[in-house]
């Protein structure tokens, strides 16, 4: 195919292009508000009345970690670009359900969570809401209805004040298949039992007290041990994890030894970024990077 | 005869050699002596005569060990002949023969020591003299004796390189037992075979034998692991070998590192006793693609060699590539080179790609080293199952969105058995669960859909635009399209076309595809439209959405006019 003939015929394209340059999808981290001029979102705004929606007080964050549901255990937690989720399977260790948390500094980028869970549906039909089903999901609460037979909530979307919960049941046609409605509802109860935070008040997060390499030069193939003191509020040790990556080939990882010290192993030179992330039981993060030059062994 | 037989064995003897008769002893290297004396019948006749014997030698390569050889004057009875290896100190470690042999002028007596001593065990590295004994029926005793050299020859370390710059990648891992963490293969030593705690030496495990040559990994998730003795997996850092990546065509380029000890018959560990004195050293290498070559000419232990191999593919795909390791020895000075017996064969998975990986901007993270070994190896699988020769963008994207639709031919669901999210598959009515947040969940789905196995649109088309740009498609980005009122459509893992795709209405709210051209062709791997010519009845005729001219796609997708603007392309995890 000759694909420069089509050029002239597409002008269309290129002016819509041109439109909405740069306002495509942006990084949805736990704490950091989406583009708000995205169209996808501006659409589901507009089509779920969003403006309208409640806003509700503000809590610390939720500990996924903590919920337990009859019958269903749950898995470790995991901390991604999107924020925290974690699985919980029956029994025999089937995955049946998954709780994704997005914990934000404020009700508007909650919403604006949920909004894009909303506006990423293909679907033409406006979804319900939790309590037009009589299900009890926090301020506000969308259902995602699946299944072959469509009856079955295959998820359900809710904001709790800063918090914004999406609960999916992985296949609702299954057998042995949970109804996720006493979960979310167990779920909401327990986001909304939470202190709300007095207004003004931060987001508590895990604070990095130490994060340094006992040198700033290291050889690929060999290692260096990392000072890591993070703390959560609470003042408990808090989980870590580590983003290894920067602007040149430097390369590595971050393993504890057998004494049970973190150690950063090069294996590819060049300049390195290390970023420390602090993974707070409430959903939120903290980051720390130091930079170190891997040199050719 | 006898002076074009000596001339023969002249002309190709290349050890150091000794021979002795009654007692008198010629020393000499290359070119054996003259037979003294007179005719056969005199009493000082050298009937025993030197040939090409090796003069370096490591029995702990694959069929590594010392040839012997000689050549015995014709003559009307055999010759009584002892042929003994010996140690420094004298003492025999090994006899090679012991028997009768004729005399011959065309034959040349070999007999081969495997490098180990009468007690079973593998001698250890350091001069030997292998001594050739024949008596003739008259009682006469001639001698030679060939200087050897045993040593221990091996690396632990091959780096994989390019000869031009940007050529060549790290492979990318998104898994560690079980959990999501991203491994970048090193840089250094993709190749890897040395001592861990608790071995003695570099090159040999503890009972002496030689460490064996470590397997591809072939797993295309997780990287190699061992288990911490206080419990946890920690990434193997000793013995690996891991894919590697270079641009199709490159030539690539193999650094080694040689190891420095090994371990003796008595369980400690030695020095592997090279250079040799008066003598250049140096590995070669042989595989399906020719030789790999190298300028060193010498080496030592600890010390590094760096050998140009034969180009790679010139296509994207995937080859293993067998190479036997041989090493070669000539006096210092001199211009031929003789090889060392025995080899020592490893084995690489190369994948190609045809340009640089491309990601979104600022992106950090191991997950952006290079491509993804599983990623690399869906396109490996797909190109062998549609047969396409992978030798542009074009095919590249051909056989990535034809792959992950899959259901066709022996592809008999989509990629990660993923189903579209509409209500006939019991779908969820089209909602995003693994690309809607500018950060696509691309391992999430790779592993047997860990978050959920319905998709819609937006993860199709965030997860291939990732797929194809770190497989070296340029300019890749999301293309975002308005509402529309679909025609019949083929949902990927769906059982047919379908009119109705939410159950009571037939549109989408939005629809998102890719593009690198802003929109000029598209591809979409989320469905098929239907190519029979009556696209809003069924049955329908499948038509891969690969790059379709763009007015094409969107008649036979919808009705109307859609609305259309490109979007970046995403981060990934």
């Amino acid at each position: 195919m000759d694909r420069s003939k089509l050029f002239g015929s597409l002008g269309r394209v290129f002016a819509l292009a041109a439109l909405f340059a740069g306002l495509g999808a942006s990084v949805l981290h736990a704490q950091s508000a989406p583009t708000p001029s995205d169209p996808t979102i501006e659409a589901a705004r507009v089509r779920y009345l969003a403006a309208e929606w409640p806003s509700g007080e503000r809590r610390p964050g939720f500990a996924l970690e903590d919920l337990t549901f009859a019958g269903l255990v749950g898995a470790k937690v995991e901390y991604d670009a999107s924020g925290v989720s974690r699985k919980f399977s029956d029994s025999a260790g089937v995955a049946r359900v998954l709780v994704e948390l997005a914990v934000a500094d404020e009700v508007a980028t909650a919403h604006a969570t949920l909004l894009r869970h909303l506006g990423f549906v293909q679907s033409t039909k406006l979804l319900p809401t939790a309590a037009s089903r009589g299900i009890r999901a926090g301020d506000l609460g969308y259902i995602g209805y699946g299944g072959r037979d469509g009856s079955k909530i295959s998820w359900l979307a809710f904001v709790v004040g800063n918090l914004e919960f999406r609960v999916v049941d992985l296949d609702p046609d299954a057998v042995g298949a949970v109804d996720v409605r006493p979960i979310v509802e167990s779920i909401a109860a327990r986001a909304l039992a939470l202190p709300a935070l007095p207004a003004g008040a931060p987001l508590p997060r895990p604070t990095i007290e130490r994060f340094s390499a006992e040198l700033q030069n290291v050889t690929a193939g060999e290692s260096l041990a990392l000072e890591v003191d993070a703390r959560e509020p609470s003042g408990a040790a808090a989980a870590v994890d580590f983003v290894v990556g920067g602007w040149q080939q430097g390369q590595g990882y971050v393993e504890r030894d057998e004494a049970g010290r973190w150690r950063f192993h090069a294996t590819g030179a060049g300049k390195v970024e290390i970023t420390l992330k602090a993974l707070g039981r409430n959903g939120t993060t903290s980051t720390r990077t130091l930079t170190l030059e891997i040199a050719k062994s | 005869m006898l002076l074009r037989h000596a001339l023969l064995v002249a002309c190709v003897v290349t050890g150091a050699w000794s021979s002795s008769s009654g007692g008198s002893t010629a020393l000499g290297q290359g070119v054996p002596p003259a037979p003294p004396g007179g005719g056969p019948g005199t009493g000082s006749l050298q009937f025993l005569l030197a040939a090409p014997t090796t003069r370096i030698c490591d029995p702990k390569l694959e069929n590594g060990g010392a040839q012997v050889q000689y050549s015995l004057l014709p003559s009307a009875n055999l010759y009584t002949v002892r042929v003994t290896v010996k140690d420094g100190n004298g003492l025999t470690v090994a006899t090679l023969f012991s028997g009768k042999r004729p005399g011959s002028a065309t034959q040349v007596h070999r007999h081969f020591w495997d490098g180990t001593t009468t007690a079973g065990s593998f001698a250890n590295p350091g001069g030997y003299t292998v001594q050739v004994e024949a008596t003739d029926y008259r009682g006469q005793r001639r001698v030679l004796d060939y200087d050897l050299d045993l040593v221990r020859l091996g690396f632990t370390t091959i780096t994989a390189e390019a000869t031009v710059p940007n050529n060549e990648w790290q492979t990318v891992y998104f898994r560690k037992n079980g959990s999501y963490t991203f491994y970048a293969t090193p840089a250094t030593g993709e190749w890897l075979s040395r001592a861990e705690t608790g071995d003695l030496s570099n090159l040999d495990r503890n009972d002496g034998t030689p460490r064996p040559a470590p397997a591809i990994h072939t797993t295309t998730d997780e990287p190699a692991l061992e288990f911490a003795s206080g419990g946890g997996a920690i990434y193997e850092n000793d013995w690996h070998n891991y894919p590697l990546c270079y641009r199709a065509g490159a030539v690539p380029q193999f650094t080694v590192k040689f190891g420095s000890n090994c371990v003796r018959n008595d369980g400690t560990v030695g020095a592997c006793k090279f250079p040799v004195a008066g003598y250049d050293l140096r590995i070669v290498g042989v595989d399906g693609q020719g030789a790999w070559t190298t300028t060193a000419t010498t080496i030592a232990p600890n010390g590094t060699a760096t050998l140009i191999g034969g180009a790679v593919s010139s296509n994207a795909t995937r080859v293993d590539r067998t190479i036997a390791w041989s090493y070669e020895y000539r006096p210092t000075g001199a211009t031929t080179w003789t090889e060392v017996p025995g080899r020592f064969v490893t084995q690489h998975r190369i994948y190609t790609i045809l340009d640089q990986p491309y990601w979104a901007t600022g992106g950090t993270g191991t997950q952006y080293s290079g491509p993804w070994v599983e990623v690399l190896d869906y396109l490996h699988t797909w190109q062998r199952e549609f047969n396409l020769t992978m030798d542009s963008n074009d095919k590249v994207t051909e056989a990535l969105i034809k792959g992950y639709f899959g259901q066709q031919g022996s592809l008999l669901t989509a990629i990660e058995d993923v189903h579209y999210d509409c209500p006939s598959e019991g779908g969820d009515g089209g909602a995003t669960h693994y690309g809607g947040t500018g950060t696509v969940h691309l391992s999430k789905l790779l592993n047997s859909h860990d978050l959920g196995q319905f998709v819609n649109c937006t993860d199709c088309a965030t997860t291939t635009s990732v797929m194809l740009s770190m497989l070296g498609v340029p300019n890749m980005k999301l293309f975002h399209l308005g509402s529309m009122t679909l025609r019949a459509i083929w949902g990927i893992g769906c059982d047919d076309y379908t009119l109705d795709v939410w159950g009571g209405s037939h549109g989408f709210s939005y629809h998102h595809i890719i593009t690198d051209d802003a929109g000029l062709t598209v591809s979409d791997a989320c469905l098929c439209v239907d190519e029979d010519g009556t696209p809003d009845k069924l049955p329908g005729t499948p038509g891969y959405n690969v790059l379709r001219d763009w007015s094409n796609y969107e008649a036979l997708l919808a009705k109307g006019t859609i609305s259309t603007y490109t979007e970046k392309l995403p981060k990934v995890d």
